[in-house]
């Protein structure tokens, strides 16, 4: 009896696991949509779609009844956009040619997209010479909306600090200086605040190698990546090693980009993301009316990772998909319209 | 022993059918909108008006087949009645709108008209009066065929007047010759084949009606010449037949009051008319230039079918509602996928697109000859 009842047990067990993933009604998002990236939460996206003159930006937030393009740039600006861990804001660097009165000129420019807002702001804009090679490193607080962006012309080197208060990129003499006396960062604090520290910089010493050729690498949806990759990827790799609580540590004041000397709070916790349990295929699909037969490309959603698993339909065609991070929603592109659709949680 | 000559001639025959049911060739989907409500054809069908829920209110966007996407020109608000006419000569068509507004007079109706262009993708308003909130007003647009020009008659209660849209663009014009015509019996507007508004003592027929039962609405339609009773028609209209209306939400449910107006046509050439002069509403008498020959419709060759389809996959399985257009009728039909899953479709005038909504996302596709 006992064996019934355990072996009843897991038969229930092994169904509930089992049940196919619950969909919310679609949502269509925008139109003549590009790229999509799903923030790291998986509460919002950003999007880029074609505009009449260029590319625009759009944010939407899991629950609006539509994306809102709140960034609106060139055809042939190179843009990169990085989410903010804990918020539904993300940083876009832009690097574009254009014309001053001083001739022509590289333009880089940093941007703050808000996603409780809808709108953006410039943060940054510099002119440098047409040729230039600028390196935008931004480094975005885990938990807060703050960065610490390193622009490198050559071997000068600018340390901005994005400060939580709002407003543009603060020059931070506090950090360079900090460099240049072989501090390391940022990383990031329990806080979400950014600590410079002469710990253990494992940096890879030396100057940059190429370590790849002839391959292809897709960075950020960054054209210049691409290019790059193609031709010699230079790779550093990073790994600062995060002080221990109560060492002795520089913070960048999150307001104003100061350094002070404080004891480290201790690192951040990164946040374990829920393990994946849905997959999403493509099936092909052939439709019929009488003698007439049409295909198309079903999009589909499933527990688990084997084919048999039970799924449901998502759309009956679809161009690509993203299921977002901690499965809290699904989206794909039809004929370029966005749409996504939110997956109900595991009960 | 078959006939050789008649297997010859049947394969010809099938080879000419064939031919007959070919289906034209679909462009790639482009998408024109999201959040879309309603969509009106351009009468000739290389344009379309919609609707689109916006934040705080209703867009009416505009689409030319070849556009890369469709554009709100007009943001309305939430409350507002509207109802859209194309002008059938130009990507150009005209909005009225009904709206309570608050004044520094205190709480107001407004009636006003916007002109939507096409070709520009913008609009602006050409007619706007304040009323107050328990006057009963209607504004009864009339487009010219061929210009874009309008008459437009204003009920106010029981007091009428009528308004010009001028072909030079701006604001409409008060015509208080209009006003007089119509006062002295004559009718009007009939539309000449210049596409000017023409006014004569010809023939007006109306009705006015409500529903007799659930189903049908049965009523005496008056024809009346020149003010004179010249016969009865009794009409029946089928409720559950297809009415194009634009703002028929509360009609299809709730009609109390049914208003149908027949466009008399304009007098045979030679014949003494009134114009109105199409650049400042005056009228002028002139010999009438003829009727507007209006275009035989197009013969629709196709129809839009939608089509519940179960998709399987492995143990799982979906709906959906793909559409198609198909040419022929029963065996002998043909037809062509547009969408594997569409909520609504509509083929436009002269079979020039296919548009079809799906999850509010508006999308058009081109028919092109094969």
């Amino acid at each position: 009896m006992k064996w019934l009842a355990l072996a009843a047990m897991a038969a229930a067990g092994a169904c509930y696991a089992q049940k196919p993933p619950e969909l919310g009604p679609p949502t269509a998002v925008d139109i003549r949509v590009q790229s999509v990236k799903w923030a790291p939460g998986g509460d919002a996206l950003l999007y880029s779609r074609t505009e009449g003159k260029g590319v625009g930006l759009g944010l939407f937030v899991n629950g609006d009844d539509e994306g809102k393009v709140v960034l609106h740039l060139g055809h042939d600006d190179d843009w990169t956009a990085y989410w903010f861990y804990g918020e539904t804001n993300a940083l876009v660097t832009v690097q574009r040619q254009v014309t001053t009165t001083q001739g022509r000129k590289k333009e880089v420019a940093i941007y703050l997209l808000e996603g409780s807002r809808k709108d953006s702001s410039q943060v940054y804009s510099q002119f440098f010479d047409p040729g230039a090679q600028i390196s935008v490193v931004p480094e975005l607080s885990p938990s807060l909306t703050h960065a610490i962006v390193t622009i490198q012309d050559g071997k000068t080197a600018f340390y901005g600090v994005l400060p939580i208060s709002g407003g543009k990129l603060i020059d931070s003499r506090d950090i360079a200086e900090a460099v240049a006396e072989h501090y390391s960062g940022p990383t990031w604090s329990k806080n979400g605040t950014a600590i410079f520290s002469k710990g253990d910089d494992s940096r890879v010493a030396g100057e940059s190698k190429p370590i790849l050729r002839n391959s292809t690498i897709t960075l950020e949806d960054s054209q210049a990546h691409k290019l790059a990759a193609e031709q010699a990827l230079l790779f550093s790799l990073r790994g600062t090693s995060l002080p221990a609580t109560g060492t002795p540590v520089l913070e960048v004041v999150p307001t104003n980009g100061v350094l002070r000397q404080v004891l480290s709070p201790g690192p951040w916790d990164e946040v374990r993301r829920q393990k994946r349990t849905d997959t999403w295929l493509f099936h092909p699909m052939r439709l019929e009316l009488g003698h007439s037969s049409g295909t198309s490309k079903s999009l589909w959603i499933i527990s688990g990772s084997q084919e048999n698993a039970p799924g449901t339909l998502v759309a009956a065609n679809a161009d690509n998909a993203e299921i977002a991070p901690d499965e809290k929603a699904i989206d794909y592109t039809i004929d370029g319209a966005l749409f996504v659709r939110q997956i109900k949680p595991h009960p | 022993m078959i006939n050789r000559n008649l297997v010859i001639f049947l394969g010809l025959a099938g080879c000419l059918h064939a031919f007959g049911q070919q289906l034209p060739k679909l462009s790639p989907a482009t998408p024109v909108d999201i959040r879309v409500k309603s969509v009106q054809w351009h009468p000739h069908g290389s344009s379309l008006l919609y609707s689109r829920d916006e934040e705080g209110g209703t867009g009416i966007g505009l689409y030319n087949l070849g556009d890369a996407e469709g554009k709100v020109v007009l943001h309305l608000g939430p409350s507002d009645k509207w109802s859209a006419e194309w002008f059938e000569g130009a990507a150009t068509a005209l909005v009225t709108v009904y709206r309570q507004v608050m004044t520094a007079q205190g709480p107001k109706k407004e009636a006003a008209i916007y002109l939507l262009n096409g070709k520009q993708e913008t609009s602006y308003q050409v007619f706007s009066r304040f009323y107050n909130v328990s006057d009963e007003v209607s504004l009864d647009c009339e487009l010219s065929p061929l210009l874009v020009h309008a008459i437009v008659t204003v009920r106010q209660g029981k007091q009428t007047y009528h308004m010009v849209l001028p072909i030079s663009g701006g604001r409409m014009i008060a015509s208080s010759d209009i006003d007089q015509a119509t006062e002295q019996g004559f009718a009007g507007p009939a539309w000449s084949k210049d596409g000017t508004a023409i006014y004569d003592k010809g023939a007006v027929q109306t009705l006015e009606t409500v529903p007799e039962n659930d189903n049908f609405i049965t009523t005496t339609v008056d024809s009346q010449k020149a003010g004179e009773v010249s016969g009865t028609i009794n009409l029946v209209l089928d409720k559950s037949a297809k009415i194009d209306l634009t703002t028929a939400d509360d009609l299809t449910t709730n009609i109390v009051h049914l208003l149908l107006k027949f466009r008399p046509s304009a007098p045979p050439a030679g014949t003494p008319v009134y114009e109105v002069v199409p650049a400042n509403g005056v009228l002028r008498p002139v010999r009438s230039p003829g009727p507007w020959q209006g275009h035989a419709p197009h013969a629709s060759t196709m129809k839009e079918v939608s089509h519940p389809c179960r998709l399987d996959f492995g143990r799982s399985s979906g709906n959906s509602k793909s559409l198609w257009l198909m040419r022929g009728e029963g065996t002998n039909a043909v037809g062509v996928m547009v969408a594997a899953n569409a909520d609504s479709a509509e083929i436009g005038p002269e079979e020039k697109a296919v548009e079809y909504i799906l999850d509010g996302a508006l999308f058009v596709r081109g028919l092109g000859s094969n």
